[in-house]
């Protein structure tokens, strides 16, 4: 087992995908460079044939990974800001995510839309977002979101694997995290969550980068109460047996994810567990996300997105126990 | 802060009580489970007994009348919270939104935020959280009696296990803890097999209460007579035949009511109430009548009440009723649809077969109730021949405090004889 960082174990498989299959490409805008360190080191590798610089349209990168995944190729398109999708709305969200059906399940569409999730970075507005319930809310889209290095890699080998339309968010701030990733080959599958660590009190289900802060607050507070933290790893398709599984066991549960609040992944989650396991509960859900604002500049971000702190705010409401020390 | 006192909602018709008698002193303490406060509503006085311990501060004066849901004071957990809370004065808080039906008062404003106790959410409602309930289920405990230690005042898991172990720890209960609703409950008590046990509570209660409360508290004796029905069977037969033009079809009990209002109208002392130390001898004449509920094994009862009887026309006393009959078997009487009763007919003709008379009780405050048994065809000797005759026997339930035998025999025979000669109530 090695320890490499998050970025590192996303260009492997990237890598590894391009050598295991010729009709895998890179294309987005200066991928050759790579923005995020994702994609650098690939040209080298491959050639600029297969890392594919393109002018500064979202729509032209979407719709050629569209097109070229028509016509039997495997593209990874990346599009280096999660907010950039809004631009290729119509090539991602409505093309790429409907034609399978449209066309009667006669084109295979074995395409990947990389891009880079999150605050934390003092991005701003326009550059910050985490807009995976826009992509949950969209049938016909995969949706991956990766918390460790592990995962990372795991899950774009099965990303670039799979036969539909694939959205992969990597996290900014997570891409420098070390993580044990092994020498040999492996994937991870789709729509199976893993228990990032096993607990008795409440279930804290977090993606990204979520997932981090909530490990970290299971540890500040261990002597006092057990955290079980569940990471579902895909948002769709969503495991959420799992969850269920564990709120059965907990009767609490607490929802950390980034994207907005209203209408997010954690209102999703908590209606499928009230639906499924309502008499369970031991105490009413709470969400641990974004606020209802945009995303500011500088360093009040923080005041808008979800912190260890707000994470360990819901664990002690929903268990009715004073925690901070 | 431990808990608070609120006015219980007793019947499905109470909107109000009056506060009659704090039973412990401002600032006193009080168990859980002892009487705190003696409230009076339009049916009865009522003991509320407290919910939690702690040192009591008054929120509402004796004598104060007040919505149901109304917080009428406050349990201080310790007697520093005690000076806290008499010093913050008397907020008016409430643990529910008023009556549907009641215009919104000054006394329905929200509780102030920070200081408002751990309500109930929702009126009856006991805040445990889903798996609590379902595990006091199982274990038939009684969520009630449980003290929450959850968010928001609200009883989780830990609390119901902990009182499952209590219940584990101390000897056997007699009896097994009574199920929230009517079921069959398997078992043996006292050697005898049990079908099914009914809780003592909401209408049940409510009648329970009422009834004996009535016996005890009035002297209740009751006239036995025979009304000769051949008049009221063949008016019943025409306005039958003439249903279509009519718009209504006419039943026994309708015309009976009829009777019973203007027979009251001659000897009105039956159509009174003690109040305090009077008696208050009503002008309108409001005739209740009692109508069966099918609520499974317990059943039930509810008094609608058609207003100024009197001064009406059978066809409005008809459709009246009949409306009201409607609205009870639905579940849709509103507090003013059972209130204001004056006089009440029951009428268990449609339920017993054959001859047989009865003792109701009186519907307190009221100072009489007739009970009217099915029209049988009896023979009766008139003019020295023997002849056949549609018989109804009646049950004259009447308060000796109030009404003597003498008006109450007027009452009888007046009744009677509209019954007879139902041309009178023209007159």
């Amino acid at each position: 087992m090695r320890d490499i960082p998050y970025r590192i174990a996303m260009q492997e498989a990237l890598a590894e995908e391009m050598a295991r299959d010729e009709k895998v490409f890179v294309v987005g805008e200066d991928v050759q460079a790579g923005t995020f360190g994702v994609t650098s080191t690939l040209v080298q590798r491959f050639g600029p044939a297969r890392v594919i610089d393109t002018p500064l349209s979202e729509t032209a990168v979407a719709g050629t990974a569209l097109g070229a995944a028509m016509a039997g190729y495997r593209p990874v398109a990346d599009f280096m800001f999660a907010d950039f999708i809004y631009i290729a709305g119509n090539e991602v969200l409505v093309n790429a995510a409907k034609w399978r059906f449209a066309h009667g399940g006669k084109v295979s569409l074995p395409l990947v839309f990389l891009a880079a999730m999150g605050g934390g970075a003092r991005n701003g507005p326009e550059h910050s977002m985490s807009p995976e319930s826009l992509i949950m809310h969209t049938p016909g889209l995969k949706l991956a979101v990766p918390s460790t290095p592990y995962d990372a890699k795991g899950l774009l080998k099965s990303a670039i694997r799979d036969n539909n339309p694939v959205v992969f968010f990597y996290h900014k701030r997570l891409l420098g995290l070390r993580g044990d990733v092994p020498e040999e080959e492996y994937t991870v599958p789709f729509g199976v969550a893993d228990v990032k660590r096993e607990g008795t009190d409440v279930t804290v289900v977090a993606t990204a980068l979520q997932v981090q802060h909530a490990l970290r607050v299971a540890d500040e507070v261990k002597d006092r109460v057990s955290v079980e933290v569940i990471d579902p790893r895909t948002l769709e398709p969503l495991d959420i047996d799992s969850i269920v599984r564990s709120v059965e066991k907990t009767g609490r549960l607490v929802v950390a994810d980034e994207d907005t609040e209203r209408c997010g992944v954690g209102a999703e989650i908590i209606t499928q567990v009230i639906e499924r396991a309502f008499d369970s509960l031991d105490a009413p859900p709470k969400r641990v996300c974004a606020a209802n604002l945009p995303i500011p500049g500088g360093f009040i971000e923080a005041s808008v997105l979800p912190q260890p702190a707000s994470i360990l705010a819901a664990i002690e409401a929903v268990t009715g126990r004073t925690l901070k020390a | 802060m431990a808990g608070y006192v609120a006015i219980p909602k007793l019947g499905m018709a109470m909107i109000e009580a009056t506060v009659v008698k704090w039973q412990v002193p401002e600032g006193g303490h009080v168990n859980r489970g002892e009487v705190v406060v003696t409230i009076e509503t339009e049916k009865t006085n009522w003991d509320v007994e407290a919910q939690d311990s702690g040192w009591l501060h008054l929120l509402v004066p004796e004598d104060e009348t007040v919505p149901v849901g109304r917080v009428i004071g406050l349990l201080a957990e310790t007697e520093a919270e005690l000076a806290t809370l008499q010093a913050k004065g008397a907020p008016v808080i409430m643990t529910t939104a008023p009556e549907p039906a009641d215009e919104p008062g000054p006394g329905a404003a929200p509780p102030p935020a920070g200081e408002a106790p751990a309500v109930p959410g929702r009126q009856g409602a006991t805040r445990a959280s889903p798996v609590a309930k379902k595990i006091a289920e199982e274990h038939g405990i009684d969520l009630s009696a449980i003290t929450p230690t959850g968010p928001d005042g609200r009883i989780v898991r830990e609390d119901v296990e902990r009182a499952i172990a209590a219940r584990q720890a101390a000897p056997a209960p007699v009896a097994a803890p009574a199920p929230a609703s009517a079921s069959a409950s398997a078992g043996i008590v006292d050697g005898k097999r049990v079908a099914a046990t009914i809780p003592i509570k909401g209408m049940r209660r409510a009648i329970a209460e009422h009834m004996h409360r009535s016996l005890q508290v009035a002297a209740q004796l009751t006239y036995i007579g025979e009304a000769d029905m051949s008049g009221t069977v063949a008016l019943r037969r025409k306005l039958i035949a003439q249903e279509a033009s009519l718009g209504f079809r006419a039943t026994y009990t309708d015309i009976i009511v009829m009777a019973a209002a203007r027979a009251l109208r001659d000897v009105p002392i039956l159509n009174s109430s003690i109040v305090g130390e009077e008696i208050r001898v009503w002008d309108d004449v409001n005739i209740g009548v009692a109508v069966a509920l099918d609520q499974g094994i317990e059943g039930g009862l509810i008094v609608p009440v058609v207003r100024n009887v009197d001064r009406k026309p059978l066809r409005q006393v008809s459709k009246e009723l009949a409306a009201l009959v409607e609205k009870a078997r639905a579940g849709q009487l509103l507090p003013d649809d059972v209130s204001g009763g004056t006089f009440t007919v029951t009428n268990l003709a449609t339920v017993g077969g054959g001859w047989f008379v009865g003792t109701p009780i009186i519907n307190q405050p009221q100072s009489a109730i007739v009970a009217i048994g099915p029209v049988t065809d009896r023979p009766v000797a008139i003019d020295g021949q023997v002849v056949i005759r549609p018989v109804m026997p009646y049950s004259l339930t009447y308060d000796h405090r109030v009404v003597d035998g003498a008006p109450a025999a007027r009452f009888a025979a007046r009744f009677a004889e509209l019954l007879s000669e139902p041309a009178l109530l023209l007159v």
